[in-house]
């Protein structure tokens, strides 16, 4: 039996799929727990722009990072996304596994003639932990042993309000105002193993964020088989207060920038590439001095491939790989995530919704520790 | 499945075992997992910042004054009633009241009849050896103490009656004769005698007073009605030997207006000598009678009130104190006070205290005859305070110390007070958490 032309290019993909997974143990990265510092920055991708390393960032409408970028839903689009990650962090041989779920993105796009809008709720930092370990206190003129309970639960989100302007069919560009609540309490409690000498005891604060951002974008067609997009992201002020008054740090949304290009010339496929960067230390000001800051860097490169077709609309193959910096070092050392992804987005309803789901194998190592990371990533979209 | 949906699994079955997978993958991550203690356990550089500032420091002085109050427990209060006699030092007595003696007795089968003769009459002690001091033979002397007055609430009285003029029994027992009960012989003439009392106050009863002597010191304790195991009276009330001895049990028939005196003194102890020293510039705690210490605290309150109390050592520097053996102990306990600053007398507020255990878990053990630092923890007490602040009329921040087994033992703790030196008198030790920043990375 002759092979249709989308099950060559799901062999290709699934190649691309095995090369790109297999790249995190080759490259030996280097990187630590993904939630040191003010969190895990999640970078509001969506399910789709995972799938391919995240270098769709730019030319995905799904994913709030170009504004310009929602000139492609071609009419109204809900979406939402659900994302657990999967963690596992080795330490001399000892391995912790850790489960948290995310709802980290939603958006809602609507056009107006030349004009696109649309408003999107993602996270931008997670800082969702729970560590329960023991551990010696000296109390008074003695060390007790005692059990460790720390928690911290919240972050800081990213709301967006963007719109685009098509200048022709060619020339589109975006605007964007971002806000940043945030809310994040964290626990610090200790359990003595006698307690006739001390007293157990758990504290809590509760941090909150403010914060403001502009972002510019664009998304050019130069020639017939490419696209380029490119982001910027002004930071304004962000606040973190203890409780809601007391200002306890102050510092900038990270200036982020980005260059997507992406080239279609084979046909049914996609391929795609992403250079960007956050200058992470305009975070300087938020929390003690000590806090280790580093501006990263993110490059990308993925592929989408045009597979069968559903009710007449095709199924699309993605793969992708990526480094970038995460923001907080480890000890003095710059921390950085290698991942490698695939995914699939499935049309339904005759392509009036979507079903995309990315999943994400990350690999963050330090001196002496392990972290890897499954994250899958399922996005649900409606175009009614 | 309707057919079309049939065509469409089977020509996509890859793609809907993606769909599946998904599905699985999203329930299994439903139930978060967060906890990595594991990987801060191993290296804690991964989990900076996920600890508190705690501070120590030591207070001194501490506390506003303290007091040593004597007489605990009160008078006829006692659960076990202290037989102590050492040389030239403590000599306890122990009174029993017996106002309701039975003047008449049932033969069998017949009716009754007055009881016009006795014998055989002794008094019955449940012993309690716990932390007893016991020579190789002791003396019991039993006294009529009874002076005759209807309403007799007054020690002194009964004091006076120890004489051997007074003497209505006793005698002089081994000591392995001193185990859990104890008969001791009462002269039978003297026992008729009160049955066949008529006058109209004395009429029908027998008081007695109990004490102990021999070579070297005694110290051990009887059981009282606190205690359900009061010293009983036994007597034959008729010549014949089918005749079933009478139990009398205590009672007080006096003083008639007050019925809860009436019970306390139906048989309690009192103090014929104790020439203790008070040791200058100390409190004290323990003896016969029993002493406790009131401690009133003046912790600063911008450490009890704001932070967060980890622990509150109270240490006390023990003095020696020369009476006892090497070998004796007092165990001390602390005592909420739940009486408020509404209660100006200590000493009542002394009594109006939590009971062994409530709030406060600690104790310790102490031999008078040693000197050093001791401690005792009361950081849940101290917290309590923390949350008390904002009452109306909290309790007083005080602690009362008793010894264990009050009154009832001759053994006195001794530690410098307040108004010592100031690296002798009490501190307290406080380890805490401020309230400051904290969880910020």
């Amino acid at each position: 039996m002759m092979r249709t032309s989308w099950q060559y290019r799901l062999i290709a993909a699934a190649g691309v799929c095995v090369w790109a997974l297999a790249l995190p143990s080759a490259a030996r990265a280097q990187g630590s727990l993904g939630t040191l510092g003010l969190g895990y920055p999640l970078g509001g991708q969506s399910a789709r722009s995972l799938g391919t390393g995240a270098s769709l960032a730019d030319l995905d409408p799904q994913t709030p990072i170009n504004p310009a970028a929602i000139v492609l839903n071609s009419r109204a689009q809900v979406y939402g996304q659900y994302e657990p990650e999967f963690r596992t962090v080795t330490i001399a041989g000892v391995g912790t596994k850790t489960t948290t779920s995310r709802f980290p993105l939603f958006m809602l796009t609507g056009r107006q003639g030349r004009a696109t809008f649309a408003i999107s709720f993602s996270s931008f930092m997670d800082r969702t932990w729970v560590n329960t370990y023991a551990d010696t206190q000296t109390v008074g003129s003695e060390r007790l042993a005692s059990t460790v309970l720390t928690q911290s639960i919240g972050g800081i989100s990213e709301g967006r309000a963007a719109m685009s302007w098509s200048f022709s069919d060619n020339i589109h560009v975006g605007f964007g105002l971002h806000v940043y609540p945030g809310d994040n309490r964290v626990s610090v409690g200790r359990i003595f193993a006698d307690s006739a000498r001390a007293g157990n005891f758990q504290n809590t604060n509760g941090y909150s964020f403010t914060g403001t951002a502009i972002s510019f974008g664009t998304l050019l067609v130069p020639g017939k088989h490419f696209v380029v997009a490119s982001d910027l992201r002004l930071g304004g002020s962000l606040t973190m207060r203890l409780g809601d008054s007391l200002t306890v740090g102050k510092g900038s949304i990270p200036l982020r920038y980005g260059v997507s290009a992406s080239y279609d010339g084979i046909p049914g496929a996609l391929l795609i590439a992403r250079f960007g960067g956050e200058k992470w230390s305009d975070l300087r000001g938020l929390g003690s001095s000590t806090l280790g800051l580093k501006d990263g860097t993110d490059m990308s490169v993925g592929t989408e491939i045009v597979g069968p077709r559903i009710s007449g609309a095709p199924v699309l193959l993605r793969a992708g790989y990526r480094s970038r910096g995460l923001p907080f070092t480890y000890g003095s050392s710059a921390v950085t995530e290698t991942s490698s992804s695939g995914g699939v987005g499935i049309p339904l309803i005759g392509g009036r919704a979507v079903f995309d789901v990315g999943v994400v194998h990350a690999s963050r190592t330090a001196v002496g520790i392990a972290e890897k990371s499954w994250l899958i990533s399922v996005g649900f979209g409606i175009r009614p | 499945m309707i057919p079309s949906m049939q065509s469409l699994f089977a020509r996509h079955r890859a793609f809907a075992m993606v769909a599946v997978l998904a599905v699985v993958a999203l329930i299994g991550a439903c139930k978060e997992s967060l906890d990595s203690g594991v990987a801060c356990g191993a290296a804690k550089t991964l989990c900076p910042g996920q600890n508190v500032e705690i501070r120590d420091t030591v207070i001194s002085p501490s506390l506003e004054f303290d007091s040593t109050y004597v007489g605990f427990p009160t008078r006829g209060a006692e659960f076990l009633l202290p037989l102590v006699s050492v040389t030239d030092t403590v000599q306890t007595v122990v009174v029993v009241r017996f106002d309701s003696l039975s003047t008449f007795y049932l033969p069998a089968l017949d009716t009754a009849r007055p009881i016009i003769y006795v014998d055989s009459s002794r008094i019955r002690l449940r012993i309690d050896l716990t932390r007893a001091q016991v020579p190789d033979s002791i003396r019991i002397d039993l006294y009529d103490v009874d002076n005759g007055t209807a309403d007799d609430t007054a020690s002194a009285p009964v004091l006076a009656r120890l004489k051997p003029q007074f003497r209505i029994g006793g005698g002089t027992f081994a000591k392995a004769q001193i185990v859990d009960s104890l008969y001791v012989s009462l002269k039978d003439s003297a026992m008729l005698a009160h049955v066949r009392d008529t006058m109209p106050v004395t009429r029908a009863r027998l008081r007695i007073g109990i004490t102990v002597s021999g070579k070297g010191p005694i110290s051990f304790r009887a059981g009282s009605v606190e205690s359900g195991a009061p010293i009983n009276l036994f007597f034959r009330p008729a010549n014949d030997t089918a005749a079933r001895a009478l139990v009398q049990s205590p009672a007080s028939a006096g003083p008639s207006d007050r019925a809860d005196i009436r019970r306390d003194l139906m048989d309690y102890m009192l103090v014929v000598k104790n020439t203790l020293p008070t040791l200058p510039g100390t409190m004290s705690l323990g003896g016969v009678p029993g002493r406790r210490v009131y401690l009133r605290f003046n912790l600063p309150r911008r450490i009890i009130d704001s932070t967060t109390i980890i622990r509150a050592t109270l240490r006390l520097n023990q003095v020696s104190y020369p009476f006892g053996g090497a070998g004796d102990t007092i165990i001390i306990h602390p005592h909420v006070v739940l009486a408020s600053d509404n209660v100006p007398d200590n000493r009542r507020a002394s009594t109006l205290i939590g009971v062994t255990g409530l709030v406060l878990t600690d104790s310790m053990a102490v031999f008078p005859r040693e000197s050093g630092l001791r401690t005792l923890e009361l950081y849940p007490l101290v917290r309590e305070w923390a949350s008390q602040a904002a009452l109306k009329n909290p309790p007083a921040r005080a602690v009362v110390l008793t010894a264990g087994n009050e009154g009832s033992l001759p053994r006195i703790a001794a530690f410098y007070s307040a108004t010592a030196s100031a690296a002798l008198r009490p501190s307290v030790r406080i380890t805490y958490i401020p309230k400051i920043t904290f969880g910020a990375p």
